[in-house]
């Protein structure tokens, strides 16, 4: 990581507790960039988490005020703070099983809500900290320890889920496309109302295990064919178009 | 030690929550104690409801009316429910366009058109004000400042004129109101 | 480290007003400094919330009506350590809802104030009738140990004082605080005489400061804001004095759990509040709180007026419980009798304090406690031939 950004990290609680070949590390540091390039006060920064993997990434690593909540309530802990200090401005890095299982009612009613809070949901598609159980992101055809013959339940789509609640700022993308993704992090960062940042991170030593992907490269192909450039995606046809996912600025009102 | 307690019942909408803390509220501005409580069902409107109020001189303990001194009736099922708990030598006040009322020993019973008093002011709403003004003129339990100032606190806006001046007609000028009094008579049901 | 004390003026203008429990609690909020209001409807409680919307808008403070109860205490917490006081009011289907938020203000040591307006349970039970249900469920409701503070009015005017002395509590000993009224006290309208200046305690802030230990002997530690530069490391999980997360080492837990718990405990004398009545010379002494407080005071004046000994211990704080004031009194009573509308929750805890046998009189039947109640049980017992 660059120098200049190392005043922005707790140092202290590094390395990191993520396993090798997790994408929540390049998360960590794309919102450390993304907060830099969109030019906001560190010292009115709150990041606000819940209870997975990805809530890790800004407590205890972000020299920040953080707020490790419980599971599924980091929005409404950061509804709160933002109301009583609107100066503040908050930043929700949580999982999907965190934000939308657990925790979904408190995301759609945010999105609906339109305050000006940031959400960005670390999507690895499975619950990682707990040993690999299905998420309400899991493929239909994943392997999880709680789908142990595949065949589970249809999954959101959180982008689309988050749109029909009203989000007004939406952009998702894989950790792989880091330029992009702080790109459209800075910009969330800075929207006037609710933004939602989805960003697909790999989990090699559970989702990876249990679904036979044996390296990174790997699993940096296989997300390459799920997730698309939007432009690219919408010239597919329809059946082509199945089980893939748009990534982009998907709404920007 | 000087402990009044009276109960309002009749239908929601009839406004005997609002009247139950008229008169608490005239109470404590009258320099007593007092406290008023309320049942109603889950329903806003045209369910059953009652209040109870206690008026004392001395600090209330127990603040629910169990066994009323005065009965305000606004609904037969309120009369009904609430007249024979009354207490021997007690008053029974009910409108008698929608009470009719049962033979009880020992209580003084008064009729009153109070509904129908209010449409003749204007606005059958204030029924409930038209019921306390001619209670406490019978029983003068209260001065009767203390309810004009407790109207004044307590109504709304839109509400205070009217219900002042349901006050003052019934109370001032009983040319306007024609109570049928009953007293000490026995009414068959 | 001590709470800041300031006196101010009250922002409501003083003198007497006639109010519904619900509203009393919302204008004590408003007196205590409240600026922050996060709830969800329910009956019986629903009242405050609305009061709380005008007040909060006439006097300067934010109200959100969340998507649930989870939400609110979650939101209250946010903005408590935003440098907010922060409140909601309840009853027990949300309190329920509420309680692993509960357990996070405990462990976090996040100042906030829950009204719990009672009502019959369990489950949705008798949703516009009063219970005493919940007076366990505050204090052991969310999992661990932990140790808060429960008020329990009995009077329209103590939902205004409670309310009004919650907040301070809640600032000074970084603790939720909860007002335990039920649906009786609660839609009950009386006289409330609002002062003309109130003392607003505030908690501890030193810049710097560990928020999460101390040595000072009072085991509060500072408790700074978000925003002021201070890089707050806050979480649920186990952690050090800086905030950092110690889930494996054993000392740092116990050192932890240990603190919340004493930090009440060691206090417990200056907070724990209690009246007693007829208590000089005393045979059946009653122990009794809230609402069944009033129904056990007119026996008491009853069997007073018949000759019979009786007097009334009325707990205020029911935790921490006045053990010491209870115990002075109590040992020349020769009955001990604790009427409760629950199915005596309480008279087990009296037990424990007074190490002898006490009458339970339980009344579940989602009404307010009544006199009757009492002096048919005190009968049945033949305690009394009247």
């Amino acid at each position: 990581m660059s120098r200049t950004l190392l005043p922005y990290l707790r140092l202290e609680a590094f390395p990191t507790p993520f396993c090798s070949g997790c994408g929540h590390g390049i998360l960590l540091g794309a919102v450390v960039r993304a907060v830099n390039k969109a030019g906001l006060d560190w010292n009115k920064l709150l990041f606000a988490s819940g209870i997975g993997c990805a809530a890790w990434i800004p407590s205890p690593h972000f020299a920040a005020d953080t707020l490790h909540t419980l599971h599924g309530r980091p929005i409404a802990f950061g509804t709160g703070a933002y109301l009583a200090n609107k100066s503040l401005k908050v930043i929700v890095i949580s999982g999907d099983g965190d934000l939308s299982a657990i925790g979904g009612n408190h995301l759609i009613h945010a999105a609906r809500r339109n305050l000006p809070l940031t959400v960005i949901c670390a999507n690895n598609s499975i619950y990682g900290m707990t040993g690999g159980q299905a998420a309400p992101t899991t493929p239909c055809d994943a392997f999880t320890q709680t789908t142990p013959w595949a065949g589970g339940e249809p999954p959101f789509d959180l982008c689309r889920l988050v749109e029909g609640a009203g989000a007004k700022y939406i952009a998702r993308h894989t950790v792989f496309q880091i330029r992009q993704l702080i790109n459209v992090m800075s910009k969330a960062l800075v929207f006037d109302g609710f933004s939602f940042i989805e960003v697909i991170s790999p989990c090699p030593t559970h989702f990876g295990k249990l679904n036979a992907i044996s390296s990174l490269g790997d699993f940096r192909a296989r997300l390459k064919e799920i997730y698309i450039d939007k432009r690219r995606l919408d010239k597919l046809t329809a059946s082509e178009r199945q089980n893939k996912f748009p990534t982009g600025e998907l709404t920007a009102l | 030690m000087k402990r009044i307690d009276l109960i309002i019942c009749g239908f929601g909408g009839q406004g005997v929550i609002f009247a139950g803390e008229l008169i608490g509220r005239a109470g404590m501005l009258a320099g007593m104690e007092s406290a008023q409580s309320s049942a109603y069902g889950a329903e806003a409107r045209g369910s059953a409801c009652s209040t109870g109020v206690v008026l004392s001189d001395e600090p209330i303990d127990y603040p629910i009316v169990r066994q009323p001194d005065i009965l305000l009736a606004f609904s037969q099922d309120g009369y009904r429910a609430y007249a024979s708990l009354v207490k021997s030598g007690g008053q029974i006040f009910y409108d008698c366009d929608l009470v009719r009322p049962a033979s009880i020993d020992s209580i003084e019973q008064t009729g009153i058109p109070a509904t129908a008093e209010a449409a003749a002011i204007g606005n059958k709403n204030v029924a409930n004000v038209v019921m306390l003004a001619k209670m406490l003129a019978a029983t003068e339990i209260l001065p009767q400042e203390a309810l004009i100032k407790s109207i004044i606190e307590q109504s709304s806006p839109a509400y205070r004129e009217i219900n002042l001046k349901a006050l003052v007609l019934c109370q001032l000028c009983n040319v306007v109101c024609h109570p049928k009094r009953s007293e000490g008579s026995r009414l068959d049901e | 480290m001590r709470p800041t004390i300031e006196r101010v003026k009250s922002p409501i203008p003083p003198g007497n007003y006639f109010l519904m429990g619900d509203d009393a609690a919302a204008d004590g909020a408003i007196v205590a400094g409240c600026n922050f209001f996060a709830g969800y409807p329910i009956t019986p409680a629903s009242e405050l919330m609305v009061r709380i919307v005008h007040r909060l808008k006439e006097f300067g403070g934010e109200f959100i009506q969340m998507e649930d109860e989870i939400g609110s205490i979650c939101a209250m917490i946010g903005a408590s350590w935003a440098g907010a006081r922060a409140m909601t009011a309840t009853s027990g289907p949300g309190f329920s809802l509420m309680m692993e938020g509960i357990g996070y203000a405990a462990f976090t040591e996040t100042p906030l104030v829950v009204v719990d307006i009672q009502r019959a349970g369990p489950a949705t039970g008798q949703a516009t009738r009063p219970g005493s249900g919940d007076v366990l469920q505050v204090k052991y409701g969310s999992h661990g140990d932990y140790e808060i503070i429960a008020f329990s009015p009995w009077s329209v005017q103590e939902m205004f004082d409670l309310t009004a002395a919650a907040f301070n509590y809640a600032e000074a000993y970084r603790v939720p605080v909860f007002v335990m009224a039920d649906e009786s006290v609660g839609h009950l309208h009386e006289k409330v005489a609002i002062p003309d200046t109130v003392e607003r305690w505030r908690r501890p802030t030193q810049p710097g400061a560990q928020p999460f230990d101390t040595d000072d002997p009072d085991g509060v530690p500072s408790m700074p804001a978000f925003g002021q530069g201070e890089k707050l490391l806050i979480t649920g999980s186990t952690h050090n004095g800086l905030g950092f997360r110690k889930t494996q080492d054993s000392s740092v837990h116990s050192r932890l759990v240990k603190r919340l718990v004493q930090k009440i405990r060691n206090a417990a004398d200056n907070i724990a509040q209690s009246q007693a009545y007829y208590t000089e010379e005393v045979e059946i002494l009653f122990v009794a709180y809230g609402f069944s407080a009033r129904a056990a005071l007119n026996v008491v004046h009853n069997l007073r007026r018949a000759g019979v000994k009786a007097g009334l211990f009325r707990p205020i704080t029911l935790w921490p419980f006045p053990e010491k004031a209870l115990l002075s009194i109590a040992s020349q009573a020769r009955f001990i009798i604790a009427p409760e509308m629950n199915w005596g929750q309480m008279a087990r805890e009296i037990e424990r304090i007074l190490h002898r046998p006490v009458i339970s009189i339980p009344q579940v039947n989602g009404e307010g406690m009544k006199p009757e109640t009492i002096f048919a049980a005190l009968k049945a017992q033949s305690l009394v031939n009247l």
